[in-house]
């Protein structure tokens, strides 16, 4: 039929009840004439149906009761900038100042315990200048903390090599 | 009690009156996540988050708008954060079954087809999918979509076009005979 084409641009906004009463008035009178389009109609009538259907047997034995006490539960926790906030003014202003002395005399004293330690001077390098030794010595000193000392065993009819 | 009366009680702080005002959009703001994740928990857990939020910013709701637009406001775009988390950690399994194998008893087509629709839905573009549980399972205005989603009317028309063709096409077998 000629008016196919209109009225299937038609028909979503008529299934949604979007069309204006003329529109509607001449899509209602195409549909008495035209099985195509009727079935068009049909098919969008069932796919709401199917959706509403499908979405309705998974929600019915939704636990609705147990929401408002999840919200309830997560109303009462507190939010992230509450904690920070907490913990500012705990830091900051103390509510019990004998605690929070013992706090910052154990902070001086870890303090002063690990000063030395971070501030010791490095061990010094060991420099070996002579070895006492029947034997011939060589000595090589690397270029980091490692010096190396050979001794080489004497061979017959010969003083030693170096 | 008006629902204006209850947001405003709920502005100055009663927490008892905000269970009042949720009460009456649970179920639903429960199916529209439901339909978007397709997921009890996740459906479950989102639901409540959206109160949470809900109640949390309440007291910039200005009564401009519909209190349930401003609601699925925040369902959506909870729902559309969800989904881009969900693209992002791709090892989080979705509730989706596998293929039922059919048959003549009533209950198995229809679990058979729910599952189809499932998959359907999992498959469409999640603004179209949420464009689509507005219309078909919210019973929103194009115009009322529009304001949720902070689109035009026509994106909101096109968007459901697509979606319903979607659904068209993966039901088909379904819909013969115009069942």
């Amino acid at each position: 039929m000629p008016d196919c084409s209109r009225v299937a641009s038609l028909l979503e906004k008529y299934v949604d009840e979007a069309l204006s009463q003329d529109e509607t008035a001449f899509v209602k009178g195409h549909l008495k004439g035209c099985r195509r389009c009727q079935k068009e109609l049909e098919e969008l009538f069932a796919i709401r149906e199917h959706l509403r259907e499908a979405v309705a047997a998974e929600v019915a034995d939704c636990p609705l009761a147990g929401i408002w006490e999840g919200v309830a539960e997560r109303l009462e926790a507190p939010t992230a900038m509450k904690r920070i906030w907490w913990w500012g003014k705990t830091l900051v202003f103390p509510v019990r100042p004998i605690k929070a002395l013992a706090w910052g005399a154990a902070l001086v004293v870890l303090f002063l315990v690990t000063l030395p330690l971070l501030t010791a001077p490095p061990t010094p390098r060991v420099v070996v200048e002579s070895v006492e030794s029947e034997h011939p010595v060589m000595i090589f000193q690397g270029e980091g903390e490692t010096t190396i000392v050979w001794l080489f065993e004497k061979e017959e009819g010969k003083e030693g090599k170096r | 009690m008006e629902e204006r009366e209850l947001i405003e009680r709920v502005q100055r702080g009663e927490k008892d009156a905000f269970r009042d005002l949720m009460a009456p959009y649970q179920r639903k703001i429960y199916s529209l996540l439901y339909g978007m994740v397709w997921n009890r928990e996740d459906a479950l857990e989102l639901t409540q988050e959206v109160f949470v939020k809900a109640y949390r910013s309440i007291k910039g709701f200005r009564m401009a708008s519909s209190f349930y637009t401003w609601l699925y406001r925040i369902a959506v775009n909870l729902a559309l954060d969800f989904r881009r988390q969900r693209v992002a950690n791709p090892e989080i399994q979705k509730e989706v079954d596998p293929p039922g194998s059919g048959g003549p008893d009533s209950s198995l087509l229809r679990k058979e087809l729910n599952e189809q629709i499932n998959r359907t839905l999992a498959q469409l573009p999640p603004q179209q999918r949420a464009v689509l549980l507005f219309r078909e399972i919210e019973g929103l205005t194009y115009k009322e979509i529009a304001k949720v989603m902070g689109c035009r009317l026509g994106t909101v028309m096109s968007r459901l076009h697509y979606a319903r063709e979607g659904m068209r096409q993966a039901l088909a077998p379904y819909l013969k005979g115009g069942d």
